[in-house]
């Protein structure tokens, strides 16, 4: 069959099979990127390849992965575009230093707990081509990420996302991504630098000049669409071809600095312009492709990737079980107990740790990242996949019962962090 | 607006100290060990060129193939095409490899039915390239002698990326 025959079957199946899973989980209240990111784990080996080995063979055989797998990064590269868009740094700087402080809390309490636990793991689930110090920090990195898009999504559909509570949660959540991802490019210059002849602190100057010229330089230049769009209240085709032109070359900078094409599509989105309508603007113009038809694939991947066979034993499980114990007490428990010391009530602290504990999507994008530089193994992988899933599959359900519509409906502003008296500023501001 | 005692001492405690532990940990890592990699593709070669045992009374044919493993602490996935129907796990311990339940498809064994079979092997860690040798070994056939092999790790998986 000719390759994009097969590229277009592929496609239909998978864009089918999310929908479906989609579906299917939005009637029970999950977001529906949720049910995507199922219907992943769905179509690969660890349950279509068990019933069907032979039908998942000529579906997906080895050799088409390489097509699939640049259709997804292409939807990758123009989501994270999209999530850097999204975050405003300004927000949280309104939030005061109790939230500053919130955010640091919910990093360094799952990252330091991940660390603790590759002293573990590491004998167990590594291999001698993987020093601990990065097998140590890619743990942290992977458990201390929040599924910025996926929270988003969620506080909407809980009518929270004006709340003070949700407005503190996105905030958090940003500074989480943006911390474990400066993090990951880390990681991934000394391991590419590993194998190259370039060495690690050249990678890692290249990319903190890359990173000032964007801020300082190119930053100024973005302020051009916005004034566009301030006077006539659109760009124009040939603006909008720019702005994906710009996110290409970032990202493909980045690829060739040594780090990550994706970080240089989430920095560019990052130093856009951050007005409202713009914002609203952009996202609009870019969402539908990504979204809809190209980030199943990524999910589809992941899920071949993903063999749910290799957690089998009383060995594995275990270690699956602490994998998602650590995850959960680290980013719940720490983000729980932030807010408490801040002074917020048990309410509001557990609804905000559980918030914080909704990895999705973004923990994917970094899980295939480890595997693609194998700082991961195949089972760790799983592992984490597993752990990805449960995480974000526990925070509607927990979200709803700690914060249930009745009392939504009852205050006037829900689940709020006390505003001048609240401790989050009060106490620590 | 600068921030207050309290907070700066909450930093402190919440942030700073767990920062500190994580470079303890980091350091406290540095003494771990992990098991030999050996994931990656292999080139496979038989003893001879086009080994040969009969087993059920027909010639099976072992030719050069492709061994691919997926590495995952002591646990691998072994796939030895085109030997084998579908990829088997084995263990490695220390430089000892080992997949006892390895099947191969009737018509690489030469059977009706598929046989299985174990794989035995050292990884050769003193020279440049990694390699393994060992041997195979058909279940309920005593007589058959093992076919020895030696396996080669090809240069990109020894690259990391």
């Amino acid at each position: 069959m000719p390759a994009i025959s097969r590229l277009i079957i592929q496609m239909a199946v998978i864009i089918c099979v999310a929908r479906a899973v989609g579906a299917v989980f939005r009637r029970i209240r999950q977001p529906q990127v949720m049910g995507e990111m199922v219907a992943g784990i769905v179509l690969g080996p660890s349950l279509f390849g068990l019933l069907a080995p032979h039908a998942l063979t000529v579906l997906f055989p080895t050799s088409s992965l390489g097509y699939l797998d640049a259709v997804s990064q292409i939807g990758l590269v123009l989501f994270m575009f999209l999530v850097g868009l999204g975050i405003n740094p300004k927000e949280l700087k309104a939030q005061g230093h109790a939230a500053v402080l919130v955010s640091h809390i919910s990093i360094t309490a799952p990252f330091v707990l991940a660390a603790f636990l590759a002293l573990f793991l590491y004998p167990r689930l590594s291999d001698s081509s993987v020093s601990f110090s990065n097998f140590a920090l890619f743990m942290g990195a992977a458990m201390s990420i929040t599924a910025f898009p996926v929270l988003a999504r969620i506080l909407s559909e809980s009518h929270m996302i004006d709340t003070r509570l949700g407005t503190v949660a996105i905030s958090c959540a940003a500074v989480d991504d943006v911390t474990g991802w400066a993090v990951l490019a880390y990681i991934i210059a000394l391991v590419r630098a590993h194998g190259s002849n370039t060495p690690p602190w050249l990678t890692l100057l290249g990319s903190l000049v890359f990173v000032l010229v964007m801020v300082f330089g190119v930053k100024r230049l973005l302020r051009h669409f916005a004034a566009a769009f301030d006077r006539s209240g659109q760009l124009s085709d040939s603006m909008l071809a720019l702005v994906v032109l710009l996110v290409l070359g970032s990202a493909l900078a980045t690829e060739w600095l040594g780090i990550h094409l994706l970080f240089g599509a989430f920095l560019l989105g990052a130093i856009m312009p951050k007005d409202p309508g713009f914002v609203r603007y952009l996202t609009d113009k870019f969402e539908f492709i990504p979204v809809v038809v190209l980030l199943p694939t990524f999910f589809a991947l992941t899920g071949l990737r993903t063999s749910i066979s290799l957690v089998r034993g009383p060995g594995m499980v275990f270690y699956c079980s602490m994998i998602l114990v650590v995850a959960i007490v680290g980013k719940l428990g720490g983000s729980t107990l932030a807010a408490r010391i801040t002074g917020s009530s048990v309410r509001e602290a557990t609804a905000l740790g559980v918030l914080m504990n909704t990895r999705g999507l973004m923990e994917l994008v970094i899980l295939n990242i480890g595997r693609e530089i194998k700082v991961i193994s195949p089972a760790l992988f799983s592992m984490m996949v597993l752990m990805a899933l449960v995480t974000t599959f526990m925070t509607s359900p927990l979200l709803a019962w700690i914060c249930p519509e009745r009392l939504l409906r009852i205050e006037a502003k829900p689940v709020q962090l006390r505003d001048e008296e609240s401790p989050l500023r009060a106490a620590i501001g | 607006m600068f921030p207050s005692r309290r907070f700066l001492a909450a930093y402190v405690f919440f942030v700073g100290v767990p920062l500190l532990l994580l470079v303890g940990v980091l350091h406290l890592g540095r003494n771990l060990t992990a098991p030999v990699s050996v994931d990656g593709t292999w080139d496979f070669f038989p003893q001879a060129p086009q080994s040969t045992i009969s087993v059920c009374g027909s010639e099976a044919v072992f030719t050069t193939s492709v061994l691919t493993i997926a590495q995952s602490g002591q646990v691998l996935s072994m796939d030895l095409h085109p030997l084998m129907r579908q990829p088997a796990m084995g263990r490695i311990q220390g430089v000892a490899i080992s997949a006892p339940a390895l099947q191969a498809p009737a018509r690489a064994s030469g059977c009706r039915e598929p046989q299985s079979f174990s794989l035995k092997g050292t990884v050769d860690l003193g020279i440049k390239r990694l390699t393994i040798s060992g041997e195979l070994q058909f279940d309920g056939c005593p007589s058959c002698a093992p076919v020895t092999f030696r396996a080669v790790r090809r240069i990109s998986a020894e690259g990391g990326l």
